[in-house]
């Protein structure tokens, strides 16, 4: 039960959002337990994205509700969110152009909680991330488009989160960066951080994760292991074309 | 080499000047480099630091020198009211609105000092403002605008490194250049940018102070102050606060130079073409690209 001994990381139940008078998400009902990497695919305008923002904060959810740790954030504030242990990593990197490398980390573990543990904080994102301390340096905006996912991805992990949110973390990148960037996805799960990662690179984001939602027009079409899901008639004849 | 020492002497009166134009427009390009607003209430704040400053002379006999304190603390209370009671509760698009609502508070501050103090001048009269400072034979420089230059190169320098080197700062500069994602790293928009407000409306505030002694003091005095310090921030890169105060310091001596050669008359008309000038060809700025 949710209510009692170990709630699951995150719950979201019957949750409904919309842009003004549209419409973005009709039902979307999931659980996120902790330590696991869980990937929501499904096609461009279903809903994963405005998923995410619902959790962030970034978008107030119409209907229903939105638990973390047990607590219904649904109405708390974004930077509330954030030191509570939520980080949200966005779509299309949203880094500040020129702001250094190590300014963005620094600004990542802007929160209370985090702050006094800054130095040692970096140290850990440049052993995990080698290639943003050769550039820490360097403005965000003269970086190529790996290395700023990789910082994206480095100053959401800043705050320490419990909960990392990566939004489209393949975009826009050669397959060699792709591989990369789910490699160093695997490492972060391995390292104890409960991921939700939303993809549309459906193969790449099924492999790294242990479980798996399809969105659809808003809502949980499907849901399972990721091996299950992609071994699915439905899921491969929809996005692998198979 | 008569003309020399004039024009030396008129470059110098412009950097004292300059330095408190500097202050002012580092006030509202950091305003508008955060929120993308113009604040049109700037000349107001500078009046209302004016006006305290020249109260607590006249009524608490306090030196404006330590006076422009208080000013700058009455003023960043003010500024950050502003904002959390009125500015925040206006949506981001609505530019219009905006420039309204700040112009509309700039008249609020305005006519309640024109029904509190009156319309008349005041001036200060103090031992200080007679003495000169001399440089050789032919250079002279004015006590109490050496002093007003000294503080607000201070405070210029001060408001600077606490935009680039602290947390605070960091935070602001992150919203001036993402708004979206600010938020997303913990960041507190609403009180950041109450704070950037209030600090703004304290940049102009401590000028006004420091203007006190060598200028003269009526409620509309902030309006020509207001013109020129957005003038000062197009011409710095709008919303660059480096950029605007270097845009001060040239406004000033180009004043200066002005009014030795012109006549002070002109002083403003040269502002306006120069103005016209930057708009035309470098919109973007002088002195640098768009940012905070």
């Amino acid at each position: 039960m949710s209510d009692h001994g170990n709630p699951p990381l995150l719950e979201m139940n019957e949750v409904e959002a919309a842009y003004g008078d549209f419409q973005a998400l009709f039902n979307i009902t999931l659980t996120v337990n902790r330590g696991e990497i869980v990937t929501l695919i499904g096609a461009n305008g279903a809903g994963k994205t405005t998923t995410l923002r619902v959790i962030s904060g970034l978008l107030r959810s119409k209907r229903g509700t939105v638990k973390f740790q047990g607590q219904e954030i649904s109405k708390t504030p974004v930077h509330e969110i954030v030191a509570r242990g939520i980080s949200h990593v966005p779509e299309g990197r949203q880094l500040f152009p020129y702001m250094t490398v190590e300014e963005h980390l620094v600004l990542g573990a802007y929160v209370d909680r985090t702050r006094p543990k800054i130095p040692r904080l970096l140290e850990e994102q440049y052993a995990m991330f080698p290639r943003l301390k050769e550039r820490r340096k360097q403005a965000a905006g003269t970086l190529s488009g790996g290395e700023q996912q990789m910082l994206a991805i480095a100053r959401g992990l800043m705050s320490e989160p419990k909960l990392l949110l990566l939004d489209e973390p393949s975009l826009g990148l050669a397959p060699k960066l792709v591989d990369e960037v789910f490699q160093k996805i695997q490492q972060i799960g391995e390292k104890g951080v409960t991921v939700m990662v939303v993809e549309q690179n459906v193969v790449d984001g099924l492999s790294v994760s242990s479980r798996g939602y399809v969105v659809e027009n808003g809502a949980i079409l499907l849901q399972g292991a990721s091996s299950d899901l992609l071994n699915n008639a439905q899921v491969r004849a929809a996005y692998l074309g198979l | 080499m008569s003309w020399f020492y004039p024009f030396l002497q008129a470059v110098l009166d412009g950097i004292l000047t300059g330095s408190l134009y500097a202050l002012i427009a580092m006030g509202m390009a950091l305003i508008f480099g955060v929120m993308r607003i113009v604040n049109f209430a700037h000349g107001a704040f500078l009046m209302l630091g004016m006006y305290a400053t020249w109260v607590i002379f006249e009524y608490g006999h306090v030196n404006p020198y330590f006076g422009f304190l208080a000013a700058g603390a009455l003023l960043f209370a003010i500024g950050a009211a502003v904002y959390a009671g009125l500015v925040r509760h206006i949506p981001v698009q609505a530019e219009f609105m905006i420039i309204l609502l700040t112009l509309g508070v700039s008249l609020i501050c305005v006519d309640t000092v024109l029904l509190v103090f009156g319309a008349d001048y005041h001036q200060l009269n103090f031992p200080l403002l007679g003495k000169n400072f001399r440089l050789g034979s032919q250079i002279s420089l004015n006590a109490p605008w050496l002093i007003s230059f000294g503080i607000a190169l201070l405070a210029a320098a001060g408001l600077y490194l606490f935009v680039m080197r602290t947390m605070f700062g960091r935070a602001a500069r992150a919203i001036a250049q993402n708004p979206y994602s600010a938020p997303l790293m913990g960041i507190n928009i609403h009180r950041v940018q109450a704070v950037t407000f209030g600090l703004g409306a304290a940049a102009a505030g401590i000028a006004g102070g420091l203007l006190l002694p060598v200028f003269y003091l009526y409620p509309d005095v902030g309006h020509l102050f207001n013109l020129k310090s957005f003038l000062m921030v197009v011409m710095g890169g709008m919303g660059s606060i480096e950029g605007a105060a270097a845009a001060g310091l040239v406004l000033g001596v180009v004043e200066s130079l002005t009014s030795l050669y012109w006549g002070n008359e002109w002083a403003l008309v040269v502002d306006f073409v120069i103005f016209i000038l930057v708009l035309s060809f470098r919109p973007s700025g002088i002195f640098g690209s768009q940012r905070a």
